[in-house]
């Protein structure tokens, strides 16, 4: 039923080999994929300094509503600046789950 | 052996299935594989046998690929994801397709290179989908430093009328991605540069983005949705109510770039060229790189790879003043994209699309014999049947996979494709040449304006018309 010419053969065979030799290295290079850890240099990447941060970019973090925006610019005008962001726990509104989600949205500079 | 490649692609296609059935490991179908091949070079070239030990090869050769897809390396995002749970992390890597901003939301997928999680930060690989809640102006190729929640993505295995057996997260899976990103704010998403090596894919988004201005600048908003999506497979235009009754009247295909776009594309280039009077070998050569920046536009789906790798090896033979032989084409079409991805055979697009060329070219010619076409005398008639004998035999092939998937029957589609199709290709043709007369004579391009918004509305009128026959579309409980 299956005959195949002596070229067809032949073809086949080199591609199945290219094929089986191609998965082979595809698997051993995720085999052996190195995982390199390093320290992070910037962490603060992407997250808003909550020194600099207007209304708007604390309304930006989820949590973080119209007003609970507002107390924190109004205790931020008042002590010129937030040296660490545990003071900010104090503020009304801000419950630990609220306040966990804004620790990871910003940092202190 | 008449057709070679048709029976090696679907032994590997058996291969990847039994694979996927029986769950074997890597090292088990990659050792068999390994053995069977070493008996093959043992065995003399006039062993009787040996054909048949090629097939199996093939057979356990697909099997391989698949359970080798399925092995992931230790710095895969999928694993460092997991550990980031709901914490916000850091994710550095370059965009691989268009971003598209839908529902407030800037969407694009993401290769990911570094992960940074409290402070440690590594390397990592494997493709992410990032959801950025507004609008942020991203193209192809950029490099991003992003800060989100990785989440999994929703599992939801329909339910209701569209009982889907497979969900959101099964489709993900067969495109490799495992997770989802999402980043809270536009100001999270931090533009480092660009990646050099999408230089072509960058190109033909941009050539794209120049293509859809034009359509959106001269078409009404639904008019320019729908001609983009026939033009350039770009759906986020088209209106809901009509996309909906589009999938209900089993059109929608119109709405993907396909065979017939792809076609469109190369003698739109043959003429052009021919018109200069290029000769028909550097005809050949200038086709090949629009076709691959067309495919590449079009977002390289499934159907429109399927379409230019056929188109090439079809090409080629014209080249090589061949006979070229269709089933082989399509064969081979379907072995470079499982070859490449095993896991593209369990993706409706995939199977929708070569399952409706097989139909086209195996049950058409098939039916037309039954019915003795050939003495048909009348010619309307003829060519009236001929039309319904390919909507028919796309349709009975169909049919199955649409049930089996969206729960959906549509008888209406047999009679809906002989009149949508046409007025498709017109409209598809139309989208082109407003294209092309827009960079050419504003004058001209004005002129066809009116008739591509005039088919438009005609097309979603006759659809509108169709699906409220009686018994035009079921849904299967």
């Amino acid at each position: 039923m299956f005959v195949f010419t002596s070229q067809e053969r032949k073809a086949i065979l080199f591609l199945l080999c290219m094929t089986l030799l191609g998965i082979g290295i595809k698997f051993l290079s995720k085999r052996y994929a190195p995982v390199r850890a390093f320290a992070c240099i910037s962490c603060n990447a992407g997250k808003i300094n909550i020194n600099q941060a207007d209304k708007a970019a604390l309304k930006s973090i989820p949590g973080i509503g119209e007003k609970l925006a507002q107390r924190i610019i109004e205790y931020r005008l008042k002590k010129s600046r937030i040296n660490d962001l545990q003071e900010l726990s104090r503020l009304k509104g801000l419950n630990k789950s609220r306040f966990e989600r804004l620790r990871q949205s910003v940092f202190v500079e | 052996m008449k057709h070679p490649l048709v029976w090696i692609t679907a032994l590997f296609c058996s291969g990847i299935i039994c694979c996927a059935a029986l769950k074997m490991p890597f090292i088990v179908s990659y050792g068999l594989t390994a053995g069977l091949c070493l008996a093959v070079f043992c065995l003399p070239s006039r062993n009787r046998y040996k054909d048949t030990l090629i097939l199996l090869l093939v057979f356990c050769s697909g099997s391989a690929s698949y359970a080798n897809s399925r092995v992931l390396p230790a710095s895969h995002i999928r694993w460092l994801g997991y550990k980031a749970r709901d914490n916000i992390c850091q994710v550095k890597g370059y965009i691989v397709d268009q971003p598209v901003f839908r529902d407030g939301k800037t969407s694009f997928m993401l290769a990911s290179r570094e992960f940074c999680l409290d402070r440690s930060k590594r390397n990592c690989c494997g493709k992410l989908i990032v959801n950025i809640n507004g609008e942020k102006f991203l193209n192809c190729g950029d490099i991003l430093l992003l800060s989100g929640r990785l989440v999994r993505p929703f599992f939801g295995a329909g339910s209701g009328p569209s009982r889907r057996k497979r969900g959101y997260a099964d489709y993900l899976y067969d495109q490799g991605v495992y997770l989802l990103m999402k980043v809270d704010n536009p100001i999270r998403a931090i533009v480092l540069g660009q990646n050099k090596a999408s230089l072509l894919k960058r190109f033909s988004f941009r050539l794209k983005q120049g293509i859809e201005r034009v359509i959106y600048k001269r078409l009404s908003p639904a008019a320019a949705g729908i001609i983009d999506a026939m033009v350039l497979g770009e759906k986020k235009g088209v209106p809901p109510l009509i996309y909906r009754s589009m999938m209900k009247s089993g059109t929608v295909h119109i709405l993907v770039v396909s065979g017939f776009n792809v076609g469109i594309v190369i003698v739109l280039i043959f003429s052009g060229l021919k018109i200069f009077r290029i000769s028909r070998n550097i005809r050949f050569y200038l086709a090949l790189p629009l076709m691959l920046v067309y495919c590449l536009m079009t977002g390289a789906s499934n159907p429109v790879v399927r379409a230019t790798i056929m188109a090439l090896v079809l090409g080629f033979a014209y080249y090589l003043r061949r006979e070229a032989d269709i089933y082989n084409a399509c064969a081979a079409a379907a072995l470079l994209i499982l070859v490449i991805e095993p896991r593209e055979l369990f993706d409706i697009g995939f199977q929708l699309s070569f399952v409706s060329v097989i139909a086209l070219v195996y049950l058409y010619p098939v039916l037309k014999r039954m019915l003795n076409m050939e003495k048909l005398k009348a010619r309307v008639a003829a060519c009236f049947i001929d039309s319904f004998l390919v909507s028919f035999s796309a349709w009975i092939c169909t049919a199955g996979f649409i049930a089996y998937y969206f729960g959906m029957v549509s008888p209406v589609t047999v009679l809906a494709n002989l009149v949508i199709v046409p007025l498709a290709g017109l409209i598809t043709l139309l989208g082109f040449s407003l294209v092309v007369t827009n960079w050419l004579s504003a004058w001209l391009c004005a002129s066809l304006v009116p008739v591509a918004e005039l088919a438009v509305n005609l097309l979603i009128q006759v659809n509108f018309l169709l699906i409220s026959l009686p018994k035009a579309y079921f849904y299967l409980r």
